[in-house]
C-alpha cells in the first residue's frame, strides 16, 4: 500500500475527530460507571433495609432467613452490577463501533481508530479524514449518548424512599420495655422442675442464677448431664440452636436491645410427685413473663416463703466456664423419667390435679377431663409433658410461634353449674315396662 | 498514457465510471439491476463471474453489451461436449516462412482476449473446463511448455443453464472457486418483459455508447481496479468476513481444526457438506471494497460484507443430499450463516 505524505490540515482534522470520539468514549463509560455505582448504592441500601425491618420485626429465625437471603442477593446483584459496568465500559474501538452505529457512519469512525495509527496508510486516507471530518456533528457526544446521567439514579432514589418508608415500622416495632421493666423482679425456680440444656450463646449475661450450695451443685450436676446429652443430640438440632444464637445475637446488636439480665433463684423442693404439699412448681415457670415477673421475691406467697431462704445465698453468673442455660419442666412422671400407667401423660394433668387439691373443687376432680378445656394439644415436636422457657427469651422471640406451645396457666374455677358426676342408682324395672322388655330380650 | 491516467482517481470518479457504465448497459438489458451491479463488482474486484439464467434471460446480451460499453476485445466460446481444450487455449500450428522453412507458431485460441463469453460452460467435459483455470487464475496460457500472458483487463464471464442438465458436467468445486460471485438471472417480470419486447422488436436497435476511448479503456479499468484494492479495511471487519467464511463450513469438517468463537448453525452442520474456501473471504472484502466505492466511501463497512455475502459464497458451498431432499438451497444457507455471524459481531 503507497503512504500517502502527512498532511497538516489532515492531521488537525484527525485529532479533531479523535478528540470527539474521546469525548464521546468519556461520556459513555461515565454513564457505565454512574449506573454500576447506583445500582450498587440501591441494592446497598435496599439489603440494610430488608435486614433492620427483618430485625426489628421478625422472630430470630425468621429474621436470619430473611438478613441471609437479603445478603446473597444483594452480593450477587452486586456481582451482577459490577461485571455489567466493566461491560457497559467501553474501549476506543469499541466507541467507535458504538458512534457508527448510532450515527450511522458506517464503520468510518472504527475504521480511522484502527488505521490512524498505522505508519503507512492508504492514499484513500485523507478523503477518509475529510469525509468522517464532515460528519463530526452527527456524531457530537451528546447526539451519540444523549444522557449525561444514569436512568438507574431513579433506582437509587426509590431504595432510599423505600428505606425512609420503612423507617417508622423500625421505631413502631415491639421493644423490650416492659419485659425488662418486669424483668428487675427475681424468678424463683424449683431446680427439680426444670429440664436444663446447655446454650451456644457466649454472652452468658442474660440471667443470674442464685441458690443455696446445695442447689448450685445439684445445679452443676444437672448441667454436666445435660452437657452430656447435648453431644448425643442430632447435628440437625444443634445446628438450629446455633442459628436461633446467631440470630438473636445479630438481631441484639442491629436493635441496640439492652435487656437486662434475670434474676432467677433456684430452690431445690424436691419433685411435685414427692412433695405434695409444696405450691405447684409451675407457678412461674408456666405464667406468662409479664405474669412471672410480677411475682417479687419475699412477697409472702407460699412459693417466695419456701424459696426464701435459698435467696441471696449464692450468686452465679453462667457463661464463664458454665454453659449459659435453657431450662425446661421434667415430664409428667417426674424422677423415674417413665410414664406411669393409669396417669394421664398431658402436661396440663399435672397442674390440673395439684389445682384440684388447692381450690379442693370436687367436680372437675372426680370426672372432668381438663384436656378438653384447652382443644387438642398441638404437636410442637417437644417431648410429651414438658415445656420450655429460654431464659434469654424476649418478646420479639416469643412472638406468634412462642404462643403455640401450651396456652397460658389460668387458675379459672371450672363452671360452678357442673354437677359432680355420680354413678345412677340401680333401681327396679317398672311394672308396665316389664313384659316389653321381657319380649325384647326372648326374641 | 492520457492526462486522464495521469490523474490519481477518486471516489467519486469511481462511483461516476461504475453508474455510467450500468447505464450504458441498461440501455439494452432491461431488469436484472442487481445482477449487473454484480457483473461490474465482479470485473473492478478483479474477478470472474458465473451467470446463471434460464435460456433466453440475456446472458449472452449482458454480456455483450459490457463489452460493448467497455469497448474491450470480446470473445465468445459456445461449450459443446466435444470442446477441446486447445479451442479453447490455442494451439501450435505449422506455418511456412517466407523463407520456406515451416516451423510450430502458437495461435492463440479465444481465451487471448479481455473479456471472454463462456457459454454453457457446463456442457464441455470437464478436461476443457479445466483449460479456463489457468487463464483465469493466473492470466497466463501455458501450450507446448511455453506460457503466454493474458492482457489485463481480463475477465471471464460462463453461464450455466440451470434447466438442461442431460449431458452435461457440473464445475467441479476448484473450479467454481474460481469465480469471484454467481449472479442469477431470474425469470423478468410482466413489465419487464413488455419493455423487452418493445425495445427489441422494433426498427431501432438500442445503440450502447462506449465509456471509454479504445486507447485508454484497459488503462482506465485498471486503474479503477486499483482503486478498490486501495479501500481500507478495519480489522474487525476482516475478522467478521474470516468468520461468516468459516461459519459456513460444518463443525465435524476434519480440515476445519480448533473452532473458535464459531457461530455454526444447525443448518450449516446438517446440509452442508463443504463450506467456502479461504477465497470466499477474499470475494467478501475485494466485493465490499467495491461497494463501498460505489457508497462514496474509502472503508469497508459491515453491510457491505453483509450485502455481498450471497454473492460471493453461495456457489461456495456444496450441499449434501439432505438439503437437496428438504429443498434447501445454499441462498437460505446464506442468509442463516450472516445472520448467525451478525449475532457476534461485537
Amino acid at each position: 500500500m503507497p503512504s500517502v505524505p502527512q498532511n497538516p490540515r489532515g492531521e488537525e482534522k484527525l485529532k479533531l475527530i479523535l478528540g470527539q470520539l474521546s469525548a464521546v468514549r468519556a461520556r459513555v463509560n461515565g454513564l457505565a460507571f454512574q449506573q454500576g455505582i447506583f445500582v450498587a448504592l440501591a441494592l446497598l441500601i435496599s439489603a440494610a433495609t430488608i435486614i433492620l425491618l427483618a430485625a426489628f420485626t421478625l422472630a430470630p429465625l425468621m429474621f436470619l432467613t430473611i438478613a441471609a437471603l437479603a445478603a446473597l442477593i444483594c452480593l450477587a446483584g452486586l456481582a451482577l452490577a459490577g461485571r455489567h459496568m466493566w461491560r457497559m465500559s467501553k474501549t476506543a474501538e469499541a466507541v467507535a463501533a458504538l458512534t457508527d452505529e448510532r450515527a450511522e457512519l458506517k464503520d468510518r469512525m472504527l475504521t480511522i481508530i484502527a488505521m490512524h495509527k498505522q505508519s503507512v496508510r492508504s492514499p484513500l486516507w485523507p478523503y477518509l479524514v475529510e469525509d468522517a471530518n464532515l460528519k463530526r456533528d452527527e456524531f457530537a457526544p451528546s447526539r451519540i449518548q444523549r444522557r449525561r446521567i444514569s436512568r438507574t439514579l431513579y433506582l437509587m432514589v426509590a431504595s432510599i424512599l423505600l428505606a425512609a418508608l420503612a423507617s417508622p415500622l423500625m421505631h413502631h416495632a415491639p421493644r423490650p420495655v416492659a419485659v425488662a421493666k418486669h424483668a428487675q423482679a427475681p424468678l424463683t425456680l424449683n431446680l427439680r422442675d426444670l429440664n436444663i440444656q446447655p446454650s451456644d450463646h457466649p454472652s452468658g449475661n442474660e440471667a443470674r442464677l442464685s441458690g443455696d450450695p446445695n442447689t448450685m451443685r445439684k445445679l452443676a450436676q444437672m448441667m454436666a448431664e445435660a452437657q452430656r446429652k447435648e453431644r448425643n443430640r442430632n447435628l440437625l438440632s444443634k445446628m438450629k440452636r446455633s442459628a436461633q444464637d446467631l440470630a438473636n445475637r445479630l438481631q441484639d446488636k442491629i436493635t441496640g436491645r439492652q435487656t437486662p439480665p434475670l434474676d432467677i433463684r433456684l430452690a431445690d423442693n424436691g419433685g411435685p410427685s414427692s412433695n405434695p404439699a409444696s405450691p405447684p412448681p409451675d407457678q412461674n415457670l408456666n405464667s406468662p413473663p409479664d405474669a412471672n415477673a410480677e411475682q417479687p421475691s419475699g412477697s409472702g406467697s407460699p412459693q417466695s416463703s419456701a424459696q426464701a431462704p435459698a435467696h441471696g445465698s449464692q450468686e452465679t453468673q453462667p457463661g464463664g466456664n458454665q454453659s449459659p442455660l435453657a431450662m425446661q419442666a421434667p415430664p409428667n412422671d417426674s424422677a423415674q423419667g417413665k410414664p406411669q400407667p393409669g396417669v394421664d401423660s398431658h402436661p396440663f394433668a399435672d397442674q390440673q390435679h395439684s389445682g384440684n387439691d388447692d381450690a379442693g373443687g370436687a367436680s372437675h376432680g372426680a370426672g372432668t377431663d381438663p384436656e378438653g378445656l384447652y382443644g387438642p394439644p398441638e404437636n410442637d415436636g417437644k417431648s410429651e409433658g414438658s415445656f420450655q422457657i429460654a431464659i434469654d427469651a424476649r418478646p420479639g422471640a416469643t412472638g406468634h410461634a412462642a404462643n403455640r406451645g401450651y396456652p397460658p396457666r389460668v387458675n379459672a374455677p371450672l363452671n360452678p353449674q357442673q354437677h359432680a358426676d355420680e354413678p345412677i342408682s340401680r333401681t327396679d324395672v317398672p311394672a308396665e315396662d316389664r313384659s316389653t322388655i321381657k319380649r325384647i330380650f326372648e326374641r | 498514457m492520457s492526462a486522464a491516467l495521469a490523474e490519481p482517481l477518486t471516489v467519486a470518479d469511481f462511483a461516476r465510471t461504475f453508474r455510467r457504465i450500468q447505464g450504458e448497459i441498461h440501455k439494452l438489458i432491461i431488469g436484472h439491476e442487481q445482477a449487473v451491479e454484480g457483473l461490474l463488482s465482479a470485473l473492478f474486484a478483479g474477478g470472474h463471474v458465473l451467470i446463471e439464467g434460464v435460456p433466453g434471460t440475456g446472458k449472452t446480451t449482458l454480456v455483450k453489451a459490457l463489452g460493448t460499453a467497455l469497448n474491450l476485445s470480446f470473445n465468445r466460446i459456445q461449450f459443446t461436449v466435444d470442446l477441446m481444450p486447445a479451442d479453447i487455449t490455442g494451439t501450435r500450428v505449422i506455418v511456412t516462412g517466407e523463407d520456406n522453412r515451416r516451423e510450430f507458431t502458437f495461435q492463440p485460441g479465444p481465451v487471448f482476449c479481455h473479456i471472454l463469453l463462456g457459454d454453457e460452460i457446463n456442457r464441455a467435459t470437464p478436461k476443457t473446463q479445466s483449460a479456463l483455470l489457468e487463464a483465469m487464475a493466473e492470466l497466463q496460457v501455458t501450450v507446448a511448455g511455453k506460457s503466454y500472458r493474458l492482457t489485463p483487463p481480463y475477465f471471464v464471464m460462463a453461464t450455466l443453464n440451470p434447466i438442461e442438465m442431460e449431458g452435461t458436467y457440473a464445475l467441479p468445486e476448484a473450479q467454481l472457486d474460481r469465480f469471484i460471485f454467481k449472479v442469477s438471472l431470474g425469470f423478468p417480470d410482466e413489465a419487464e418483459l413488455i419493455r423487452i419486447i418493445s425495445s427489441t422488436t422494433g426498427p431501432e436497435e438500442a445503440g450502447i455508447q462506449p465509456v471509454f476511448a479504445h486507447a485508454e479503456a484497459a488503462g482506465r479499468i485498471e486503474a479503477l481496479k486499483r482503486l478498490v484494492r486501495e479501500v481500507m479495511v478495519a480489522p474487525a471487519i476482516e475478522q467478521y468476513a474470516a468468520r461468516m467464511v468459516r461459519a459456513t463450513q460444518p463443525t465435524g469438517a476434519n480440515f476445519m481444526g480448533e473452532r473458535r468463537g464459531g457461530a455454526g448453525d444447525e443448518i450449516v452442520n446438517r446440509y452442508v457438506s463443504f463450506g467456502s474456501s479461504p477465497r470466499g473471504a477474499q470475494a467478501l472484502i475485494l466485493g465490499a471494497k467495491v461497494r463501498a466505492l460505489l457508497d462514496g466511501r474509502a472503508n469497508v463497512a459491515y453491510e457491505d460484507i453483509d450485502a455481498i455475502a450471497p454473492l460471493a459464497l453461495q456457489h461456495r458451498i456444496m450441499l449434501n443430499y439432505a438439503a437437496h431432499s428438504d429443498a434447501v438451497d445454499a441462498a437460505q444457507i446464506v442468509e442463516r450463516v450472516i445472520k448467525a455471524v451478525r449475532a457476534t459481531r461485537t
